[in-house]
């Protein structure tokens, strides 16, 4: 008896009391607020509007449409675990690449697992919740990147796409808070300066140059500090980009001797200056051929590729190239 | 690997040009180029005879009366009229000039008109003109060069330019030259190094002006066109020492100083006092020696051209030759 009710309430949405004897089509969703068991319809029905709290008796967190999914797991203390750790997977998402040795590595996961235990057993669940929060605005960038990363290794272009305008988006973001913080500073400031006009009694001129100087000292050193910010990060972009590289790329250029090559060259190649001073023919600072030196102006021959310093470096090399080779006595030997 | 004659710690340029095929393949001592061209001449002659003997037998067959008759008139021996090895040089020199005259009609730049020479000069290193006639093997040498340099021309409107020549009589040629060259139609001229002599130069000799290394420069390229083009210095120099024998050629001074100042520095640094001056020295042997190369031109005249280029005629074609004898004798006997 007991397990024929147990079955029929497993079938049957607590909300409509529909169940799937009626309408065998119905499917269960629940919400990662409170994984309370719901019917698509009562789904459609209650939440199409907005968020609105659950509608079982004394649970009441406010539940938003698109949170609902189905459920993977029939254990329902499985699926909220599963979801816990995905989150904060998604948060503390460091490899094992990016700790100096491996008992770092393994604090860091025992950390993890700590949290998602807390998490999904209640334990200390508010003050958990509150450092996981200030974690992730903690280290927002560093998370976004790594993600970037990550999908990048895993040749997921979509994805990387995808992590790169975020992270764009979020470095944009910061870049407009604090220039909103700048426009406020410089009203109070602003307000200052007239507030001291109206009380003071000492040189309004004065008063106004001080107040200038301050104010570009700030906005410079607030420039200084957003560079600063940006560069740190494309410098992140640019390790994260060549790294690949430079793994793979043998720096040694492929050559018949197996790599071997003429290290030291027999002639100095002059610099090539970048203004091509017609005037200029004194021929001390760099090779002197009118003819070549015009064709480096050319922006076709120039776009194709072609560039002076490589005539002059092939001519020299060639130049060299068997000058001591004495083919009556060489060929002798043979 | 094998060519290596010195064994080097490290690898220089010089070693990258041993790998070349115009070291490899191309490159000989005098007395062994000497020898390749008497071994192709000889060739040469001993496929002529074979040609004229079975002609020979043949016409004998068909008209022995006349041939009993006059026994002496077309005894094998005194008939047969072959190109000495003296004749074939003269005549390929002769035809060689064509080369240029040709890569002028067409406006084909320096390097097409020197590697279409390059090809036709290993050509007929191997073969003899006792065997192809270099009417066309000029051509086709001048044709392959021009594709082989990225020049390119259709073979229509190359053949449109010459006189008498058929698409057919170049493109059915076309595979034995490439076979001849052994397929090596990368060729290492000296104008390059040349240039960077010039560029060297103005970095070595900072002290002399500018109009003078120039001058020097357009010097040495227009002696280029007129010695190391036609002669045998290609086979027998590398390009770098072409290009410095024809600086010493045309100023000796400049080009000495450039040569004492760069290498006789360099040995100091690099082996010590006792052989300090042995690579200068070699360099300076060896331009020595191939200006004397270059110069040795042999002057071939109109006359003696036709003259040759009637026995080559005959040479690769018995039959005309033995049957224009007939004919002579054949008119002689009729009045009588």
């Amino acid at each position: 008896m007991v397990v024929i009710e147990d079955d029929r309430s497993k079938d049957m949405c607590p909300i409509c009391r529909t169940d799937r004897y009626l309408s065998p089509n119905m499917t269960f969703l629940i919400n990662p607020e409170c994984y309370h068991k719901i019917c698509e319809s009562c789904v459609d029905r209650i939440f199409s509007l907005g968020p609105a709290p659950c509608p079982y008796p004394n649970c009441g967190k406010i539940l938003r449409k698109n949170r609902f999914k189905k459920q993977v797991f029939d254990d329902i203390t499985i699926e909220r675990e599963v979801d816990i750790r995905k989150r904060v997977t998604g948060i503390y998402n460091k490899t094992e690449d990016d700790f100096n040795d491996l008992k770092q590595y393994n604090e860091y996961l025992e950390n993890i697992e700590n949290i998602v235990f807390n998490l999904s057993n209640n334990i200390d669940s508010e003050e958990t919740e509150k450092n996981l929060v200030e974690y992730e605005n903690e280290h927002k960038l560093e998370i976004l990147e790594k993600n970037m990363r990550e999908s990048e290794k895993n040749a997921d272009l979509v994805k990387y796409q995808e992590d790169m305008a975020k992270l764009k988006q979020e470095k944009l973001k910061l870049q407009q808070k604090m220039e909103q913080e700048d426009i406020e500073f410089q009203k109070q400031q602003k307000q200052d300066l007239l507030d001291k006009l109206s009380h003071s009694s000492g040189n309004s001129e004065d008063i106004i140059a001080q107040a200038n100087k301050k104010m570009l000292k700030r906005s410079s050193a607030r420039k200084r500090q957003l560079q600063q910010l940006n560069g740190q990060l494309e410098k992140q972009f640019g390790s994260g980009g060549t790294g690949v590289v430079e793994e793979s790329g043998n720096m040694t250029p492929f050559t018949p001797f197996k790599g071997d090559r003429d290290l030291e060259k027999r002639y100095t190649l002059l610099s090539i200056s970048d203004n091509f001073d017609m005037d200029k023919s004194d021929g001390k600072h760099t090779y002197y051929d009118p003819f070549v030196n015009n064709l480096a102006k050319n922006k076709e021959y120039l776009a194709g590729g072609w560039r002076l310093e490589n005539v002059f470096e092939r001519a020299l090399d060639e130049a060299f190239m068997g000058l001591e080779c004495f083919i009556d006595k060489e060929k002798l030997t043979v | 690997m094998t060519n290596d004659p010195v064994a080097r710690s490290n690898i220089t340029a010089d070693d990258l040009y041993r790998r070349s095929t115009q070291f490899r393949v191309w490159s000989y001592t005098k007395d062994k180029l000497v020898e390749t061209r008497e071994n192709t001449n000889e060739n040469g002659r001993a496929l002529a005879i074979k040609k004229f003997n079975i002609s020979f037998e043949t016409f004998k067959k068909d008209n022995s009366e006349i041939f009993e008759s006059h026994k002496e008139e077309l005894d094998p021996h005194t008939l047969i009229d072959l190109i000495t090895l003296d004749e074939e040089i003269k005549y390929l020199n002769f035809y060689a000039k064509n080369i240029l005259e040709a890569a002028k009609y067409f406006k084909m730049s320096t390097q097409v008109k020197s590697t279409a020479l390059s090809f036709f000069k290993k050509f007929y290193l191997l073969n003899s003109v006792m065997q192809y006639h270099p009417k066309n093997i000029l051509y086709t040498c001048l044709f392959l060069a021009a594709k082989s340099e990225n020049y390119f021309i259709s073979i229509e409107t190359f053949c449109k330019g010459l006189q008498k020549t058929e698409p057919k009589d170049i493109l059915d040629l076309e595979f034995t030259v490439l076979q001849s060259l052994k397929f090596t139609l990368l060729v290492h001229h000296p104008f390059r190094p040349l240039y960077g002599f010039f560029l060297d130069f103005q970095q070595v000799l900072s002290d002399i002006k500018i109009d003078e290394i120039g001058e020097l420069y357009d010097q040495a390229k227009n002696w280029l066109n007129n010695y190391a083009l036609l002669s045998d210095v290609s086979f027998l120099f590398t390009p770098p020492q072409i290009a410095l024998a024809a600086m010493y050629d045309t100023n000796p001074n400049i080009t000495n100083s450039y040569l004492s100042k760069k290498f006789k520095k360099l040995d100091t640094i690099k082996e010590g006092e006792v052989n300090g001056q042995t690579d200068y020295d070699l360099i300076f042997r060896t331009i020595e020696n191939c200006i004397e190369t270059a110069k040795q031109l042999i002057e071939s005249t109109r006359e003696e051209s036709t003259k040759i280029d009637r026995k080559c005629f005959f040479a690769i074609n018995p039959d005309k030759l033995i049957n224009k004898k007939l004919k002579k004798i054949k008119q002689g006997l009729q009045p009588q």
